[in-house]
């Protein structure tokens, strides 16, 4: 997969493209890591995300919990496709989705 | 019409097939299945000759194909082949792809050639598509010409030679219904082809190759439904079934993922049933055969689909694990509500040598 970062001062955009499963997660993982410390507002646009397994929801989790504590993170334009997980796994109701 | 009587071929010293009896009456639609390497093709290219048997008879209308005398060219006039690769001429239109043979093999002019192509076009669904560049058409679309063209021959005999292999699967049935047409109109069809649920459909006589020889004859619902012979049995249910070892070292998630993608679409499947592949790569072999502490020493995975339904199982057994690979350490609930969602059911049980794990597909 490759990911598309964009910071503008506090602020990060974070693209995926591709799958964000068992194999790609780490990669996922370790490139939002470098970046999270100064992020008070983090966005990740989903559009070309075609699918995500646990893993891949266990990294958007972390994230979730690790903003919590100072600022925001939204996902922005989900697919139908990746929305269905959201809800199957009830994190629908713990991400904020616009 | 074919009368095949004690035919042998052999490859160098392998014997291909012995002593092959084989009557096709006209109008019948014959379909040879077997596995591969068996000679299916092989005994195809028989009928017309591409192919030399070592000994045996060929009779076309009484006539001994393989005699010293035979004017071979007379014999193919009667024989359409159609190939598993279409064989359209890339730089010709569809009209000229079809008006070619009429014109310079049997002297037909160019505007009757030209008139009787584009009815033939109709016939197989293809009005108006004959300036067409076979490089624009699909699948479905250059095998529907390639019928065209081989009727453009006025055969009495039509070879297929796994007309169906190089389709999506969404493309089978319009040629498939083109094939069934030409049998109602009395043209005699013989069929190589690996897709059993084609040839059910489209047979009215299936015959079996199998050590060398035919193995088991009769009408599709007979050797599907009630295969007299075991190794027939075998045959079909090994048909269904995709088998894969795995294990820690080995495992490549992606090409498990589509090569069981691919095995299901030869079947009636449900988008969901396609959906659930990668989750069960990520949300059960992979926890299950990669844990870091107690992963499966190995594991045998079978897919084995249904010829009538789209109701298709999953089957894993784990080696190695002494605990339920549904249960923690291996899965937890975000594994098992994903795996859920896209399984009718999933169970565990404690075999010999491990756990095994069963999936319903719906």
């Amino acid at each position: 997969m490759t990911i598309q970062k964009t910071l503008a001062g506090t602020s990060l955009t974070v693209a995926p493209e591709g799958r964000l499963d068992t194999i790609t997660s780490p990669q996922f993982e370790s490139e939002l890591r470098a970046d999270m410390n100064a992020v008070t507002d983090l966005v990740f646009d989903l559009a070309n995300l075609t699918y995500i397994s646990s893993a891949g929801l266990r990294v958007l989790l972390s994230a979730q919990k690790a903003m919590n504590k100072k600022g925001t993170m939204v996902l922005r334009n989900v697919r139908p496709e990746i929305m269905e997980i959201f809800e199957i796994t009830g994190f629908s109701s713990i991400l904020t989705i616009e | 019409m074919i009368s095949i009587r004690n035919l042998t071929k052999r490859f160098d010293k392998n014997t291909v097939w012995e002593n092959i009896n084989l009557d096709i009456q006209k109008g019948e639609t014959v379909v040879i299945i077997g596995g591969s390497g068996g000679g299916k093709s092989t005994l195809l290219r028989c009928i017309n000759r591409l192919v030399e048997p070592d000994s045996g008879e060929i009779m076309i209308d009484g006539v001994g194909i393989l005699s010293p005398g035979t004017d071979i060219n007379a014999i193919r006039r009667k024989m359409g082949m159609v190939y598993q690769h279409f064989n359209l001429f890339s730089h010709l239109s569809v009209l000229e792809n079809i008006i070619l043979a009429p014109m310079k093999v049997a002297g037909v002019s160019r505007e009757d050639a030209v008139a009787e192509a584009k009815q033939l076009l109709a016939r197989v669904g293809m009005a108006g598509r004959e300036n067409a560049n076979p490089a624009d058409l699909s699948g479905g679309q250059k095998q529907r010409v390639a019928i065209a063209r081989t009727l453009a021959m006025h055969p009495e005999i039509i070879l297929f030679d796994e007309p169906t292999s190089a389709l999506d699967p969404t493309m089978v049935d319009e040629v498939e219904s083109v094939i069934r047409s030409l049998s109602e109109d009395g043209i005699t069809g013989v069929i190589v082809t690996h897709d059993l649920q084609f040839a059910r459909r489209i047979a009215s006589r299936v015959v079996f190759l199998a050590d060398k020889g035919i193995c088991e004859e009769g009408p599709p619902e007979q050797l599907f439904d009630h295969p007299a012979k075991l190794q027939t049995q075998r045959f079909l249910y090994r048909s269904r079934m995709f088998e894969q070892e795995l294990s820690p070292e080995t495992l490549d998630l992606y090409a498990l993922a589509s090569e069981l993608r691919a095995f299901l679409r030869r079947y009636e499947y449900e988008k969901k049933q396609e959906k659930l592949l990668p989750v069960l790569c990520d949300e059960l072999l992979y926890p299950v055969l990669k844990h870091p502490d107690v992963p499966a020493a190995s594991a045998s995975l079978r897919l084995l689909c249904s010829e009538t339904s789209s109701r298709h199982t999953l089957m894993i057994g784990f080696r190695g694990i002494d605990s339920d690979p549904l249960e923690e350490p291996y899965l937890d609930e975000l594994n098992l509500a994903l795996l859920n969602n896209y399984a009718e059911f999933v169970l565990s049980r404690k075999k010999d040598d491990g756990w095994e794990v069963c999936i319903q597909m719906g």
